[in-house]
């Protein structure tokens, strides 16, 4: 018996939380739904911010909104990055650009590697054969030396002695 | 011309970018506005009455212009969620609006439940408890005072340990204490007890 009656006494007293509210709603602050979004992102606004959080409590609009930023943060993000905006992603942003200079840098050298290096062989074959050109050896012709050996054969006595005689 | 057995339109529309862009665009809209639905569901149950339809429909026509103008291409997620709050506030008032306005011939039909002060409640409406209930509000310190608004107008904690900053226990401490302190003035006023 005693408990329908605690419950009783309890459901008298009223609730703080419905007077507030009440009395918030028939008062509109007038938030700027620019603070609610940067407040619902996290971001503090500096000397605002407690008046700005001070009339978020004021305002039962302000809260479905807030709470509505907040649990679609992801999908509002996707869109955002999917225009190929990256503010929301400053540290992909920072590293992209060296990335990209990189990899440019290192397709240069390679180029440039290959360009010296198909050059420079055929450079290496003409200053052999301009060598071979300047060499005594091969600057002496076998026919030549075949008309001395035959004149110097024909001079010789050994010659003339078995085969002119 | 017709590659893989496909006419050349259907290959025209699949690999033309911009039509890839807007079926994205589309897709991810669809998304946003679906999970925006779902949130404002769940936390306006018992506190306004909200259209949930033009909530979607209004995120999605601003959204769509944008896009067109591309003011997201330019200002970003920021753009976006400065959108979504601004037509959930405004369907927040006009949901405010519509419940303050006498309805005639509807008494059959119950106003959104958070704007219908039923009992004790409706009794406090009816004398100042109001007045005085603000005004000791109003009298507390602000360190205490504004967690003790966000309390009662319904942050959780961590909500509230996040937008002041501070660790949830320590807005726990804050909140119970802001309390005391109000209902205890709210006693001295002759006012009896209240509930949270």
């Amino acid at each position: 018996m005693t408990k329908p009656a605690m419950t009783e006494a309890k459901m008298s007293k009223p609730s703080l939380s419905a007077i507030f509210r009440l009395a918030s709603a028939s008062r509109d602050c007038g938030i700027a739904a620019d603070d609610v979004a940067r407040v619902a992102a996290g971001e503090r606004l500096s000397q605002r911010h407690d008046a700005v959080v001070e009339a978020l409590a004021e305002s039962a609009p302000a809260l479905l909104a807030y709470r509505a930023v907040r649990d679609s943060q992801t999908q509002i993000e996707a869109l955002a990055a999917g225009e190929r905006v990256l503010t929301a992603l400053p540290a992909r942003r920072s590293w992209r650009p060296g990335l990209a200079m990189a990899a440019g840098a290192m397709g240069v050298a390679l180029l440039a590697g290959m360009l010296f290096r198909a050059v420079g062989e055929p450079s290496v074959d003409s200053a052999a054969s301009t060598a071979a050109i300047d060499d005594v050896i091969f600057s002496m012709s076998y026919e030549s030396d075949a008309v001395i050996a035959s004149n110097t054969a024909g001079d010789d006595p050994i010659f003339v002695d078995q085969f002119g005689g | 011309m017709a590659r893989f057995g496909l006419p050349s339109r259907i290959l025209g529309a699949v690999t033309d970018p911009e039509s890839l862009r807007k079926a994205r665009i589309a897709r991810q809209l669809t998304e946003l506005t679906a999970r925006l639905r779902r949130s404002v569901a769940i936390h306006c149950r018992g506190r306004a009455g909200v259209d949930l339809d033009e909530i979607e429909q209004e995120t999605r026509i601003r959204l769509w212009k944008a896009l067109e103008s591309d003011r997201i291409e330019v200002l970003g997620a920021s753009y976006v969620q400065k959108v979504v709050a601004s037509v959930v506030i405004d369907a927040g008032r006009r949901a405010a609006v519509r419940a303050a306005d006498p309805l005639p011939e509807s008494d059959s039909e119950a106003g959104p439940a958070g704007l219908v002060a039923e009992g004790a409640d409706r009794a406090a409406m009816d004398g100042q408890h109001v007045d005085h209930v603000m005004r000791c509000i109003g009298a507390l310190p602000v360190r205490r005072r504004i967690p003790v608004k966000l309390h009662l107008q319904g942050y959780s904690l961590p909500e509230i340990a996040e937008l002041e900053g501070v660790s949830a226990e320590a807005v726990r401490k804050l909140v119970t204490r802001g309390l005391d302190e109000l209902k205890q003035a709210l006693r001295e006023l002759g006012l009896g007890d209240f509930d949270d």
